[in-house]
C-alpha cells in the first residue's frame, strides 16, 4: 500500500526507537491484535513481515487468525475503516525495524518484543485507536459469524447434491451402463490391433489419448517450475550460510538399522520401478506408477544416506535437465505420431508383435519419458522441500 | 492450413521448456517469449481470412483415431479470432510490463517467469481449441498452476498470501470441475464433446439422469464461474490482481478469466445445448449474476484507494457485463459478449501497464491518493489510462461504447434490466475512474509534488502503450468488423 511517504518515514524511525526503547514496560496481554498485523503487510517493508508473524502467533493465536480471515473474505470493509486505523497501522513495520537479525535469532526473539507493536498506542493519543477498534472487532466478528454460517450451508447444500447425485449414477460394473458403448468397446476389441499394446490402459493413455497424458506431464513441469521458483532464493542462502543444511540432510538418518534397510531394499525398488516402467505396455502399470516408485527409492535413499550420497547420483539440477529432455523426446515423438495422424500419413514405426519387449510403437520410449518425468519430478520436489528452507 | 493449432501448441509446449533451459541467459529467454508470442499471434492470424472465405470448422485428429476414440481440437472463426487476440495481449502486456518484470523477479528466476507465461499461453490455446472435456480439465490444471505462479513472482508478503488464496479456490474450482466430468462420463460415456453432444440431446428427450445432467450443468458453471471471477465468487480475485507485477495482472485479467469463460461458453452450446441449458433455470441465474456482478463490482472499485485493486474490482465489473450478455442466450448476445471480452482483453492490459507507469511515477505508492500529478510527470501512462478509462466508461469511439451498445442491442426480452444495470454501472464506473482521471492529472501544489524528478517510462514501453490505445479506439470505431466475425464464429459453434 505504502502509505508512508519520505517525510513519514523519518517519524517512523525515531516512534520504533521509542518502541524499542519502551518495549519492557508495556504488559503482553494483547485484546485485539488482528486488524494492525493484517495492514502491516500492506506496507512496503514486506522483507519484515514473516519476522512480526511469528510474534504474534505465540500469543492470541485464534482471535488473531479468525480475524485475519474475516479481513480477507471482506476485503472492501476493510476499506471503509482504513482511514482511522493509519496511525496504529504504521506500527508495524516500524516496529519491526529493530528487529532486523539473521533468522535464527528472529525465531526466538520477537515473541518478547513482538507485543509492543501491538499495543502501543500513538504517544499523542493514547487510548482513542484501541477503542475504534473495538468497535470494528465486533462488527468484524459478527460479518465473519455470518460469513462462517453461509458457507456451511453452502457447503451441506453442495454435499448433498453431490450424493443425491452420485446415488442417481448408474450401478457399476453393470451390462447396461451408459460407458459400455463403443468407446470402450473399440479399446478393449481392437487396442491390441490398434495400439500394439497387450496392456489396455496403456494404449488408452499413451495412444489414443496421447495429447491428455502430455498435458498431464506439462502439469507436473509446471509443478516443479512453481516450486523451483518459490524455493530457488534460499539455495544461494545455503551455499552462503548454510542455514537449511543440517546434518540429517547431509548424511542421512542416525539410526543404523534403518539404513541398512534401505541399503538392502533400495536396489530392488528401484530395478521394480524400472521393470514397471518398461513393461508398461505388456503388464499393469507403467510410466505413472513406475516413476513414482523410482522417485520414492530416490528419495528413500536420501532419507537414509542424506545429500552426499545421493549428490552422486540426482541432483535437483540433473533432475531438471533429465525432466527436460524427456518432455522434449516426448514432445518430438507426439508431434510425429499427430502429425502423421492428422494428415493421414501411414505411420513407420512398426507395432511389433503384441506381447514382446520392443512393440506397441511408441507406446514404449513415451513410457520411457513419462516415468523419467514423474520419478524427477517427486525427487525435485522432495529435495527442495528438505534441503531449501522458504525464507 | 489446418496444421496451424497444433503448430501453435507445440510452439508454446516447446518454447516453454526450451526458456527453462536458457538459464541465466534472460535477455535470450525474454526474447524467444516474444518471438513464440508473436509468431502465435500471426499464425493465428493467417488463420481468420481462411475461415472468412471459406467459413466452416476444421476438426484436427490428434494422433490416428478420430472423434469417439482420440483427442481432437475443433477451430473455426471464433477460435481464431480469440487466439489471435489471446496471443497478441500476452505478447503486448509482457512488453508493456518488461521494467516491472526486471524490477519485481529476481533475475536468477526470470527465466522461469517466462517459462510460465508460455504455459500460460499454452493453456489458453488448447482451451480455446479442444473438442474434447477432459483435455480441458488437463490443460485448466497447467492453467491455474501457471497463473498462481505469476501472482506470486513477486514474492512479497501480500503476493504469496494473495497466491495461496487464489490457488486454494482455484484448485476447489479445478475439483468440482472434474466431478463434474466424472458424473457426465458416467452418464453419457462419452469425453469428446461430438459424441457427448448427441448422448446428452437423447438423454434430454428421453428424460433419463434428469438430475445428475442438472447436477453437472449447475456444476460446470459454479466451476468456471470460480474460476473467472463471476459475481459470488470473485473474491479471490483482487487480492491476486492487485498485487502481482504489472505483466502478472495485465494477463490475469486480461486474458486468463477468459480462457475459463469460452469454456463455459464452448460446454453451454456444444455440450448441452442453448435450450437444455436455459430449459434448466441455468441462463437466467448467469444473467442474475452478471447483472449482480455489473453494479456490486463498480461500488466496491469505488470504495478502494489502492488503484490496481480499484482496476482489479473493475475487472468484476466486466466480467459481469460478459456473464450478463451469455445470461441472454441468443447468438447475437453470445457474440456481443464476446465482443466485450475482447474489447476487455485489450483494455484491461492497458489499464494495468499505465497504472505501473503511474505507481512508478508516484514513488512505487499504490495508493490513489499519492497519484496527484502522476499523468504530468509520466505524460504517456496518462494519457494510456485516460484511453483506458474512456473505453471502460463507454465513451463514444472507444471500444468500450461499441461493445456495451451491442450488448444493450442483443438483450432481448431482458433488455431493461440490462440497460438499467448498465446505466448504473457505467455512472459508477465513470465516478472512479474519472476522480482518478482528474487526480493523476492534477497540477499538485509545490509541497505536494514529491516525486517531481520521477518519470519512469521506456522506449518499447510508449510503442505498446500507444498500441494498446489504438487498437482500442480502432474496436470502437471499427467494432463492427470484429462483431461481424465473432457472430459469424458462434453460429458455427
Amino acid at each position: 500500500m505504502g502509505i508512508i511517504s519520505d517525510k513519514g518515514k523519518k517519524t517512523l524511525t525515531s516512534f520504533s526507537d521509542w518502541v524499542s526503547a519502551n518495549s519492557p514496560d508495556i504488559p503482553a496481554e494483547v485484546v485485539y491484535p488482528p486488524k494492525k498485523d493484517d495492514h502491516g503487510h500492506g506496507h512496503d517493508d514486506h522483507g519484515h513481515d514473516d519476522h512480526g508473524g511469528h510474534g504474534h502467533d505465540d500469543h492470541g493465536h485464534d482471535d488473531h487468525c479468525e480475524a485475519a480471515h474475516a479481513d480477507e473474505t471482506h476485503a472492501h470493509e476493510e476499506v471503509l475503516h482504513e482511514e482511522p486505523l493509519k496511525e496504529a497501522s504504521h506500527e508495524e513495520p516500524a516496529a519491526e525495524a529493530p528487529q532486523e537479525e539473521p533468522a535464527a535469532e528472529a525465531v526466538e526473539a520477537p515473541a518478547a518484543e513482538a507485543p509492543p507493536p501491538i499495543e502501543a498506542p500513538e504517544p499523542a493519543k493514547p487510548e482513542e485507536p484501541v477503542s475504534e477498534e473495538a468497535k470494528l472487532c465486533a462488527e468484524v466478528g459478527a460479518i465473519e459469524r455470518s460469513y462462517r454460517a453461509v458457507a456451511t450451508i453452502c457447503g451441506i447444500m453442495l454435499a448433498l447434491i453431490l450424493v443425491v447425485t452420485v446415488a442417481l449414477l448408474p450401478k457399476f460394473g453393470m451390462a447396461n451402463n451408459p460407458t459400455v458403448n463403443e468407446v470402450s468397446r473399440r479399446y478393449l476389441e481392437e487396442g491390441i490391433k490398434d495400439t500394439g499394446a497387450v496392456n489396455t490402459v496403456a494404449g488408452m493413455i499413451l495412444d489414443y489419448r496421447a495429447f491428455d497424458t502430455l498435458g498431464e506431464s506439462i502439469v507436473l513441469f509446471t509443478a516443479t517450475i512453481t516450486v523451483i521458483f518459490l524455493l530457488q532464493q534460499s539455495r544461494r542462502k545455503d551455499n552462503e550460510g548454510k542455514i537449511g543444511s543440517t546434518e540429517a540432510n547431509l548424511s542421512g538418518v542416525r539410526s543404523l538399522p534403518a539404513k541398512v534397510i534401505i541399503r538392502i531394499a533400495l536396489p530392488f525398488s528401484l530395478l521394480y520401478g524400472i521393470y514397471v516402467v518398461i513393461n508398461g505396455h505388456l503388464s499393469p502399470g507403467g510410466g505413472f506408477s513406475g516413476g513414482t516408485i523410482i522417485g520414492a527409492s530416490l528419495i528413500l535413499s536420501h532419507l537414509a544416506f542424506g545429500e552426499r550420497f545421493t549428490k552422486r547420483f540426482a541432483t535437483v539440477d540433473g533432475c531438471s535437465k533429465v525432466m527436460v529432455a524427456a518432455l522434449l523426446v516426448y514432445m518430438g515423438l507426439k508431434t510425429y505420431s499427430v502429425y502423421t495422424g492428422a494428415n493421414g500419413i501411414e505411420s513407420i514405426i512398426p507395432l511389433g508383435t503384441p506381447g514382446s519387449i520392443l512393440s506397441a510403437g511408441l507406446i514404449f520410449p513415451l513410457n520411457i519419458c513419462v516415468g523419467l518425468v514423474v520419478s524427477c519430478t517427486m525427487f525435485t520436489l522432495y529435495s527442495l522441500f528438505t534441503d531449501w528452507k522458504i525464507s | 492450413m489446418n496444421n496451424i493449432p497444433f503448430i501453435t501448441i507445440l510452439l508454446a509446449m516447446v518454447g516453454s521448456v526450451i526458456v527453462l533451459l536458457l538459464g541465466k541467459k534472460e535477455k535470450t529467454a525474454y526474447l524467444l517469449m516474444q518471438f513464440i508470442f508473436a509468431v502465435v499471434a500471426a499464425l493465428s492470424f493467417v488463420l481468420i481470412p481462411y475461415f472468412l472465405k471459406n467459413g466452416g470448422t476444421i476438426t484436427y485428429t490428434l494422433g490416428h483415431f478420430p472423434s469417439p476414440w482420440g483427442n481432437e481440437l475443433r477451430f473455426g472463426l471464433m477460435e481464431s479470432v480469440l487466439a489471435f487476440a489471446f496471443s497478441a495481449i500476452l505478447f503486448l502486456s509482457v512488453a508493456a510490463g518488461k521494467k516491472g518484470v526486471l524490477e519485481d523477479v529476481k533475475s536468477c528466476k526470470q527465466h522461469c517467469y517466462y517459462s510460465l507465461l508460455l504455459l500460460l499461453l499454452l493453456s489458453l490455446l488448447a482451451l480455446i481449441y479442444t473438442n474434447d472435456i477432459f483435455t480441458a480439465y488437463v490443460f485448466i490444471e497447467i492453467n491455474t498452476l501457471a497463473s498462481c505462479g505469476i501472482v506470486m513472482v513477486k514474492e512479497s508478503g501480500e503476493t504469496l498470501k494473495a497466491t495461496i488464496k487464489y490457488l486454494i479456490i482455484s484448485l476447489m474450482a479445478s475439483g468440482l470441475f472434474l466431478i463434474s466430468i466424472a458424473i457426465m462420463y458416467a452418464i453419457t460415456g462419452h469425453l469428446l464433446i461430438p459424441a457427448l453432444s448427441e448422448t446428452v440431446k437423447t438423454l434430454v428427450s428421453s428424460g433419463d439422469y434428469r438430475w445428475p445432467l442438472l447436477a453437472t450443468a449447475i456444476l460446470i458453471t459454479v466451476s468456471m464461474g470460480v474460476k473467472s471471477a463471476m459475481f459470488p465468487f470473485h473474491l479471490w480475485l483482487p487480492d491476486a490482481h492487485g498485487t502481482a507485477t504489472t505483466a502478472s495482472s495485465s494477463i490475469l485479467s486480461g486474458v486468463v478469466v477468459k480462457g475459463y469463460i469460452i469454456l463455459l461458453i464452448k460446454i453451454y452450446y456444444r455440450v448441452f445445448g442453448i435450450e437444455v441449458i436455459r430449459s434448466m433455470g441455468i441462463l437466467n441465474i448467469v444473467f442474475a449474476m452478471g447483472i449482480a456482478g455489473m453494479i456490486i463490482g463498480s461500488v466496491m472499485a469505488m470504495r478502494e484507494k489502492n488503484l490496481k485493486r480499484m482496476i482489479a474490482y473493475s475487472s468484476v465489473a466486466q466480467i459481469g457485463y460478459i456473464y450478463a450478455g451469455i445470461g441472454v442466450g441468443t447468438w447475437a448476445a453470445l457474440a456481443a459478449a464476446l465482443f466485450h471480452m475482447v474489447v476487455h482483453a485489450f483494455t484491461k492490459p492497458l489499464l494495468f501497464s499505465s497504472a505501473g507507469g503511474l505507481i512508478e511515477a508516484s514513488g512505487h505508492s499504490k495508493l490513489i491518493a499519492d497519484m496527484k500529478g502522476a499523468g504530468r510527470r509520466n505524460k504517456l501512462a496518462g494519457l494510456g489510462f485516460l484511453v483506458g478509462t474512456c473505453s471502460m466508461i463507454g465513451v463514444p469511439l472507444f471500444g468500450g461504447f461499441t461493445s456495451k451498445v451491442y450488448l444493450a442491442l442483443n438483450a432481448g426480452g431482458k433488455m431493461y434490466i440490462f440497460l438499467i444495470a448498465l446505466a448504473i454501472s457505467s455512472c459508477l464506473n465513470a465516478m472512479y475512474y474519472l476522480l482518478v482521471a482528474l487526480r493523476i492529472f492534477s497540477k499538485p501544489s509545490p509541497d505536494e509534488d514529491l516525486y517531481a524528478d520521477e518519470k519512469g517510462s521506456a522506449s518499447n514501453y510508449a510503442f505498446v502503450i500507444s498500441l494498446f490505445a489504438a487498437i482500442n479506439i480502432a474496436l470502437g470505431v471499427g467494432g463492427i468488423l470484429v462483431y461481424d466475425m465473432l457472430i459469424k464464429g458462434v453460429e458455427i459453434l
